[in-house]
């Protein structure tokens, strides 16, 4: 019998990579039983499901932080002089 | 876009263009605006240099980022080397002796989240609060989050940029979604 430890390892494999028939099989008779690693595996996709939205906010132009001006000018100052060169 | 058509650099405009779609973009891997700020700087200074090996087979903002993907992955590296991970023990949610040795503490284990859907109304309150507790993950296990989980990098990549052998990998990735959950929890059902 698996412990939790190894089952939510177990789980955050699967989310990845393809387990073997073996791991498979203790992991289903772990959660079928364990209503905790349950919650853990739902919660799981949830986690990613919700870095994926994140991401693609960045995508869809939705920004979060800005440059100010003075960081505008100095990066601008940076590039000028380096394009000098 | 034909074949012959070539994208081309022009640096004077890069802060204009790109400046706040890169901050952006290093804001959200790197949980600091000051780091991302630091590492935006720097993404520049490369990208003027190797600026003549630009082939314009990608669009200015295509290169740019990945010049920064490379400096975030440095970054991270450093930190890995840095500090040693020695804390996995230390602050494990399951028992680590008895009859029940690895199995939950009580008051650690995952609670039903059923009743408080993150997908529907509550999405942007939900998304604050895994932002946060991105930020506060050791930059270790941060780091190999990030890149697996938002990157999307294959594992040996990771491990080969990080310096981590296949069986750690797993263990730190596990670490971290089971601080990342039990932060989030804690802040998103005692609201």
């Amino acid at each position: 019998m698996l412990s939790c430890d190894e089952a939510t390892m177990l789980i955050t494999r699967s989310d990845f990579e393809q387990l073997s028939s073996i791991k498979q099989f203790k992991l289903k008779m772990h959660l079928a039983s364990c209503s905790m690693c349950r919650n853990f595996k739902q919660q799981s996709s949830i986690i990613t499901s919700q870095v994926n939205v994140l991401k693609k906010e960045l995508d869809t132009n939705k920004m979060r932080v800005a440059l100010s001006d003075d960081s505008k000018k100095n990066l601008q100052g940076l590039i000028d002089k380096n394009l000098k060169k | 876009m034909t074949a012959t058509q070539k994208h081309t650099l022009d640096p004077n405009k890069w802060i204009a263009n790109y400046g706040d779609y890169l901050l952006n973009y290093g804001y959200s891997r790197l949980s600091s605006r000051e780091v991302a700020e630091d590492l935006l700087q720097d993404t520049f200074m490369s990208a003027l240099k190797t600026m003549e090996g630009f082939r314009g087979d990608s669009s200015e903002q295509t290169w740019l980022t990945a010049i920064f993907k490379r400096k975030i992955i440095d970054y991270y590296r450093k930190k890995s080397t840095q500090n040693e991970l020695n804390e996995s023990k230390i602050n494990s949610p399951f028992k680590d002796s008895g009859f029940l040795e690895g199995h939950w503490e009580k008051s650690r284990a995952p609670k039903d989240w059923s009743d408080r859907d993150p997908n529907s109304i509550h999405q942007k309150e939900f998304q604050s609060i895994l932002e946060e507790c991105i930020s506060y993950l050791p930059e270790k296990l941060r780091g190999v989050f990030i890149l697996k989980v938002m990157e999307e990098m294959e594992s040996e990549d990771v491990c080969k940029e990080l310096g981590c052998s296949a069986s750690n990998f797993w263990v730190i990735l596990h670490r971290a979604r089971l601080r990342l959950r039990e932060c989030i929890e804690n802040n998103w059902l005692n609201e």
